[in-house]
């Protein structure tokens, strides 16, 4: 869409930003001061749980709402007190909300008509469009004679024949089956790339957001908790919430020991960890909480004497003589498979530690040692574990 | 069992036969059935029934009995009886259009109240709670030569003389919408309310601004609920009795008084049940002709 005038004109300024968003809304779906940036041709998600206010966000960026106080800029111009329908933005619908008395073309003819472009134009336009999301032969027909993947396609070509200078998403795969919504992400994506719009989408599924975007927010009570790449919010969640929304983690609580100039974890029961990353004040002996990342850590047959795992150089074998101790980039540890839980390409294990605590780890499928009742040899790299202070 | 034969009925409803169904579902359609028979005898008994009657009655002109058209060609030869059903037509079809047009405004009100909708919807409807001869007192009061209107419009210096508006074509036609207008606002709210909010958020967004929006979606997505409210309308206008009875007079008699007075005045049932008859082909066809229209109107969009 390099033919739009409106992003071109925009120069750097940022697609999207919020100044301060504050919007009272009940109790759920308020935001409390919510500033955030959206680059221009960035594909970004806001994520959260029901009721954070990522819709409510969604709606005062498209003026279906207005804020009570804070501002919201789309390519530099401050849009706050404009009606949606001089935003030029594009809304994609979790129900589609499709015209049901239109054709599929006249559904996409309608922003067009509505902008009273010439008649040969939106000929154009429209065919274009549709063909894009592969509907041409479509077009005569009516939403309901349509399949939920074929209308939602037919939303995206009405929203983006308009060419908007940002393209909202509004959870616009949720009511489709699994298969079918992968498919379309993709596709989504693909459109993305192709047209270069920018694209803010809200979701609930963060699997959705770390797949699609560029950059994502995770929204929290109507507060942003953490916005950045996928990586990096995967990686080096700034919050334990961060590290529980995404892909779940083991959140264990304990001390927090200095460790030259990293960070040591000791749980109640006596069980040494050691931290890659720490997050927030802490103190040397204080509080702390460990998110474990479940995805990382090994579980291997318990043998005496034996290397874990050919590959897993860092780490000293069990019974070496760092013995139970731990070593700056991991640790070994002695537990019992609880419960075994098989989840097609992995399998996930409850295991109980020697000192007590419970740790969850999840492990390809073929990878798997022991039954409930064995005893295990659990590795944990110091990559799996974030150390957050108490006040995070 | 039960839900095995219910999943094989579903799969293969073509091929349903009373024989492949579980013991429980053909005792279920029975009782439905019986439930059916049930309404139907009361249907036939108290409206069936009656307006066989009458049709039959509408055969026999009076008082010479003997059976035959006699009554019809006696109703639509006489220059009297035709000019009463225009003015019966036209009564109907001008509270019709005004009924349509502040009934769709009131609807439309309420239906985008945020706040207190069922209050508003309550007090659109609440007239309906009254009787309708107590309101039509209401109005004979307020239109009355000495009532509130004339005597505020005097205040106001518009008129010098006392206007006669009770027993005039103004005062029905006020009566009328004033009775049928809860039935329009009703049919019209509900169907405003099924337009999904999303439908015109989405006109919005795409650059319609609210009339646009409204000439574009609401109106048409409300076609429905305003074709209905209509038909109701019309029927309701062109058969009332009591409303012209009460405030229009002996020039803005309608049909339905004249059903009254060959009862009442003349003791002709026959006569009676050949007006009453020719009411109801009346609205039957104009309806009809209008249910044409709407749908062949609905296909061209």
């Amino acid at each position: 869409m390099t033919e739009g005038g409106a992003r071109s004109t925009a120069g750097r300024a940022p697609a999207i930003r919020l100044e301060h968003v504050t919007k009272h809304y009940g109790s759920v779906g308020a935001l409390r001061g919510l500033t955030l940036e959206v680059e221009q041709g960035e594909f970004f998600s806001l994520l959260g749980p029901s009721g954070c206010g990522k819709t409510t966000t969604l709606r005062v960026i498209a003026g279906l709402l207005e804020p009570d106080a804070g501002r919201v800029y789309l390519g530099g111009r401050d849009v706050t007190d404009l009606p949606p329908y001089r935003r030029n933005l594009g809304l994609v619908f979790q129900n589609y909300a499709l015209f049901p008395h239109m054709t599929v073309w006249d559904n996409v003819a309608y922003g067009l008509r509505a902008r009273r472009m010439p008649e040969a134009e939106i000929k154009a336009r429209v065919g274009k469009y549709l063909e894009l999301v592969g509907l041409s032969a479509m077009a005569r027909r009516r939403p309901r004679e349509l399949s939920g993947g074929q209308q939602q396609r037919v939303a995206l070509a009405r929203s983006l024949a308009v060419e908007p200078v940002v393209l909202l998403f509004d959870e616009p795969l949720s009511n489709l089956d699994a298969q079918l919504r992968e498919q379309m992400q993709v596709e989504i994506r693909q459109l993305q790339r192709e047209l270069g719009f920018t694209a803010f989408y809200v979701t609930h599924d963060q699997q959705e957001a770390l797949m699609l975007s560029d950059r994502l927010a995770v929204l929290r009570d109507g507060r942003l908790e953490q916005a950045g790449t996928p990586e990096e919010l995967y990686d080096a969640p700034a919050s334990p919430f961060i590290a529980g929304f995404f892909g779940g983690t083991n959140l264990l609580e304990g001390t927090a020991f200095r460790d030259g100039s990293g960070w040591r974890f000791k749980t109640p029961g006596g069980s040494v960890f050691a931290a890659g990353r720490a997050v927030g004040p802490l103190e040397d002996g204080g509080a702390g909480r460990l998110s474990v990342r479940p995805q990382r850590i090994k579980v291997l047959p318990a043998q005496d004497g034996h290397a874990p795992a050919a590959g897993e150089g860092p780490l000293p074998p069990a019974g070496s003589a760092m013995g139970a101790g731990a070593r700056r980039d991991g640790v070994v540890l002695a537990a019992v498979v609880e419960e075994r839980l098989y989840l097609g390409d992995q399998l996930e294990y409850r295991l109980r530690l020697a000192s007590g605590e419970r740790l969850t780890a999840r492990v390809p499928a073929d990878a798997g040692a022991g039954l409930p009742g064995d005893a295990v040899t659990v590795t944990v790299p110091a990559a799996a574990c974030t150390l957050f202070g108490p006040e995070v | 069992m039960g839900a095995l034969a219910g999943d094989k009925s579903m799969a293969a409803p073509a091929r349903a036969s009373n024989r492949g169904e579980a013991r429980w579902r053909r005792r279920q359609r029975r009782v439905y059935a019986a439930a059916g028979l049930a309404s139907l005898a009361f249907f036939i008994a108290f409206f069936a029934w009656p307006v066989g009657a009458v049709l039959i009655n509408s055969f026999r002109p009076s008082p010479a009995g003997g059976f035959g058209l006699g009554g019809y060609a006696r109703f639509l030869t006489d220059p009297f009886y035709l000019q009463a059903t225009q003015r019966t037509l036209a009564i109907a079809a001008l509270s019709t259009a005004v009924t349509v047009v502040v009934g769709y405004g009131i609807a439309l009100f309420v239906a985008t109240r945020v706040r207190g909708r069922s209050v508003w919807l309550m007090m659109a409807v609440a007239p309906m709670l009254v009787s309708l001869v107590l309101r039509l007192y209401g109005w004979m009061i307020l239109l009355s030569e000495r009532g509130p209107v004339n005597r505020l419009l005097a205040a106001l210096g518009i008129i010098e003389q006392p206007l006669p508006l009770l027993f005039s074509r103004l005062a029905v036609v006020v009566g009328i919408v004033h009775y049928c207008l809860p039935f329009m606002v009703l049919t019209v709210y509900s169907a405003l309310r099924r337009i999904e909010p999303a439908v015109q958020e989405a006109a919005w967004t795409l650059g319609a601004n609210g009339w646009y929006a409204f000439r574009t979606i609401v109106l048409p997505l409300s076609m429905p609920g305003v074709i209905a409210g209509t038909s109701i309308t019309f029927a309701l206008s062109a058969s009332t009795f009591v409303v012209p009875l009460m405030i229009g007079g002996p020039r803005e008699r309608m049909l339905s008084n004249y059903v009254h007075l060959a009862v009442e005045r003349l003791g002709d049932w026959g006569f009676a049940a050949v007006i009453a008859v020719l009411m109801l082909a009346m609205v039957v066809l104009v309806l009809g002709l209008a249910n044409g229209l709407a749908r062949r109107w609905e296909a061209a969009q």
